[in-house]
């Protein structure tokens, strides 16, 4: 079975929105800015809570910021 | 660095500079005949490591650790404070069996072990606990 790999787009997103900071992005989405760091390096994947109010902080769908990958 | 980072590096230095400071302590006023005999070594000792254990419980770990918005921590931290209680765990298992087959090696002709070694080894498993869980926490984000 292949290694899945949950990839995002917070990155993009935050630069396509007015250059959001990551610490403004982790203050609407509960998280600290570290994690936002994390998440963008790929170093931690977010609960399914966390993605959903990351994608809500975005205004966008959950499958716009995250990607399964296989 | 997380508050919760910040944190575990602080008591993790604390906590190991007051070890030394318990250990040294601990030597110079007559090692273990001097924690078996005298009443004011053993009661100083013992209060210095009330006091390290009180430090580490109540800075080390974040009485408040909440999840979501406006919260010391977030899921990230949680995780990374529960995946570091194997650390914890370890350092104590450690701790411990090393000093079972120390005593043991020392003291099977004897038949018994001398009470003031129960002590220590109380002591010394809870030092490896408090340090253990800082030492996790600092892992645990390098790995995270």
């Amino acid at each position: 079975m292949d290694v899945a790999v949950i990839r995002n787009s917070i990155r993009r997103l935050r630069f396509e929105r007015g250059e959001m900071t990551q610490e403004e992005l982790g203050r609407l989405a509960g998280c600290t800015r570290q994690t936002v760091i994390a998440l963008e390096q790929g170093r931690y994947v977010p609960s399914l809570e966390l993605a959903f109010r990351i994608a809500r902080a975005f205004g966008v769908s959950l499958e716009d910021v995250f990607r399964y990958e296989e | 660095m997380t508050s919760l980072q910040r944190r575990a590096l602080v008591s993790l230095v604390v906590g190991l500079v007051w070890t030394a400071v318990l250990v040294v302590l601990f030597v110079s006023r007559g090692g273990i005949e001097a924690f078996a005999s005298d009443d004011s070594t053993r009661v100083l000792l013992s209060v210095l490591f009330v006091l390290m254990l009180l430090f580490t419980a109540f800075f080390g770990v974040p009485w408040k650790a909440r999840k979501g918005p406006g919260g010391d921590v977030d899921e990230r931290d949680l995780s990374v404070l529960q995946r570091a209680t194997q650390v914890q765990l370890i350092a104590v298992m450690l701790t411990l069996a090393g000093w079972v087959i120390a005593l043991t090696e020392c003291y099977w002709d004897e038949g018994a072990v001398p009470v003031v070694w129960p002590n220590l080894m109380m002591y010394s498993a809870l030092i490896a606990s408090a340090l253990g869980q800082s030492l996790g926490v600092l892992i645990g984000y390098r790995r995270s």
